[in-house]
């Protein structure tokens, strides 16, 4: 048998606890495989009970295996994976819980960017055509049929937990989060409906510059400079900068 | 006697610990009583926010070690450049004192999926077992500019079919790669406890494992790890489960290697059911004075270090 034939097995004899010695490695896997997932899911965990997250941590890799070398980096479909989880319905809020944890967990793993106040000062010596922003580390749009946010943080402080809580009309908001990181740890802010369309323009794949942003604000009737003074203020733009060669205007 | 006394003062080796998450505010608020702190590679691979920060704390506070586990060297799916790039980034921005993986593999493709088990799975010793250590060690050491230490496992299936001796394997990894050992005694114990059941020699467990020693590459090793298991078994086996103090027994092994090996780095490794912080840094300070008794003993006795024989058999 050559070596890849024999480590293949190997690994598919653990899967299925194939003899004693693998039953040692599957129990770890196991073992390991829940732990990683609660740590990057601690309300979930909180919500669903040891038992229930157990199993679902289970179910969860018979359908998805593990790829990532770290498992720091493992999950990513978790959320869907709850979602699709018909035993879970009481929960109809579980996979948004989900959702939210993992971007909180990414957003803190991002690398470091330098806050440059001081850039704003390119908006009175630069064309605007030429003004680009770059964002905090993470910053981005959370759509959330329920406030996943106001969840994680009650059972963070369990003294908010009251009897009705979890009724859903009172958890239900449908509203858009901004997430970002502006130093250490991963903030969130909801947008109102004001500046969630600005926000979306802004974000789009075109990265458009500072020029066309104005534009946008005006045909919105949007005050620009309010939300730009925002901005800064929360370190959700870490610096502007200008690049004459991507303008478009 | 006065001839018993050592006429040079004898080298001590530095004791490390395992840093984990729980201990990062009560290593940094007490920093004394421990040389160096040992970090897994993979629980630096964030490059930003806390971790980050974090991380640098420490590098002002301590020497650093990085112990891969995720790289799986023995594996024969290729290891992709994308995280040779995070392990190499981490050494770069730790400039640790030591660098080490195991000998090992963690991935295989499953009906088209390639998956990684996030653990060290044992390898057979055979030619294209060494072939495939001996390019992966290589690739890495390219990378990160420098030599690693790779570690001897626990394993927990005693029927693989092996055509070298763990030895001859361990001596052709250093001759090729010039990489160095780390020896991690516990293993080795944890090993050597699980084939009880089936005695071959008369020999005592610590005389067995200390003949086993003899016959590695010695002067490779250059990093000792010390632990503890618990005494439960789990499906037939003890398992190295660092959950534990360093047993009596590590100790009693420790004290005749370090003598053999002479004064290098010691790693206490405890990861699971972690106690506080000062029991960790007890234990360090018990493997000063364990490492001061074994190092007089050689002292005296200035026996030379036994032959090392690739024709040795071994005994796990």
């Amino acid at each position: 048998m050559s070596l890849t034939n024999w480590q293949t097995h190997f690994v598919h004899a653990v899967q299925t606890s194939e003899s004693d010695g693998h039953s040692v490695y599957h129990n770890n896997f196991v073992l390991t495989q829940r732990a990683s997932l609660a740590t990057t899911f601690p309300t979930v965990l909180a919500m669903l009970g040891e038992d229930t997250f157990a199993s679902a941590a289970h179910q969860y890799f018979l359908r998805f295996g593990k790829e990532s070398f770290d498992w720091g980096e493992y999950g990513a479909h978790f959320p869907t994976f709850l979602d699709q989880q018909n035993a879970l319905s009481d929960y109809p809020y579980i996979a948004e819980v989900a959702q939210y944890e993992l971007v909180v967990h990414q957003v803190n793993r991002l690398p470091n960017k330098t806050f440059n106040q001081a850039s704003v000062g390119l908006l009175q010596t630069h064309p605007w055509h030429e003004i680009y922003f770059d964002f905090a580390p993470g910053l981005q749009l959370l759509p959330l049929v329920f406030d996943a946010p106001f969840i994680v943080r009650a059972h963070a402080e369990p003294e908010a937990l009251t009897e009705d809580f979890f009724q859903q009309p009172a958890l239900q908001v449908d509203a858009t989060y901004l997430i970002w990181r502006p130093e250490l740890a991963t903030q969130i802010e909801q947008l109102n409906d004001e500046y969630l369309g600005l926000w979306q323009f802004v974000l789009n794949a075109a990265a458009p510059n500072l020029q066309e942003i104005a534009q946008f604000s005006e045909q919105h009737q949007l005050d620009l400079m309010p939300w730009l003074h925002h901005l800064m203020q929360h370190k959700q733009l870490f610096r502007c900068y200008s690049c004459a060669k991507h303008s478009r205007s | 006697m006065l001839s018993d006394l050592p006429t040079e003062p004898i080298t001590l080796p530095l004791v490390g610990l395992g840093l984990r998450h729980p201990h990062y505010d009560a290593a940094l608020k007490a920093p004394t009583g421990v040389d160096f702190v040992e970090f897994h590679a993979e629980n630096l691979y964030p490059e930003g926010g806390l971790h980050q920060a974090f991380l640098a704390d420490v590098l002002a506070t301590f020497p650093v070690s990085i112990h891969g586990t995720s790289l799986g060297l023995g594996s024969t799916e290729k290891l992709p450049d994308v995280e040779l790039a995070k392990f190499a980034g981490v050494i770069e921005r730790t400039q640790p004192l030591l660098v080490s993986e195991h000998i090992c593999f963690n991935r295989a493709r499953i009906h088209g999926k390639l998956l990684h088990s996030g653990d060290l799975y044992p390898i057979p010793y055979n030619n294209e077992s060494l072939d495939t250590m001996c390019h992966a060690i290589v690739q890495v050491q390219s990378k990160i500019g420098r030599p690693i230490l790779l570690e001897n496992l626990s394993a927990y299936l005693p029927n693989i079919e092996h055509t070298l001796s763990e030895s001859e394997f361990l001596h052709q990894l250093v001759q090729r790669t010039e990489c160095g050992l780390l020896l991690d005694l516990n293993n080795i114990l944890v090993n050597l406890h699980n084939q009880q059941a089936r005695p071959s020699s008369n020999q005592s467990l610590i005389d067995q494992a200390i003949a086993w020693i003899k016959t590695l590459p010695l002067h490779a090793v250059q990093e000792i790890h010390l632990a503890g298991f618990s005494p439960n078994k789990v499906h037939g086996f003890y398992i190295d489960d660092h959950g534990q103090p360093v047993s009596d027994e590590c100790w009693a092994l420790y004290r005749h290697v370090i003598a053999l090996t002479g004064p290098v780095p010691t790693l206490i490794e405890w990861d699971n059911d972690l106690p506080e912080w000062e029991v960790l840094i007890k234990q360090a300070t018990l493997a000063k004075k364990v490492a001061r008794e074994g190092l007089q003993m050689a002292h005296k006795s200035s026996a030379p270090v036994s032959d090392q024989s690739l024709s040795s058999k071994p005994c796990l």
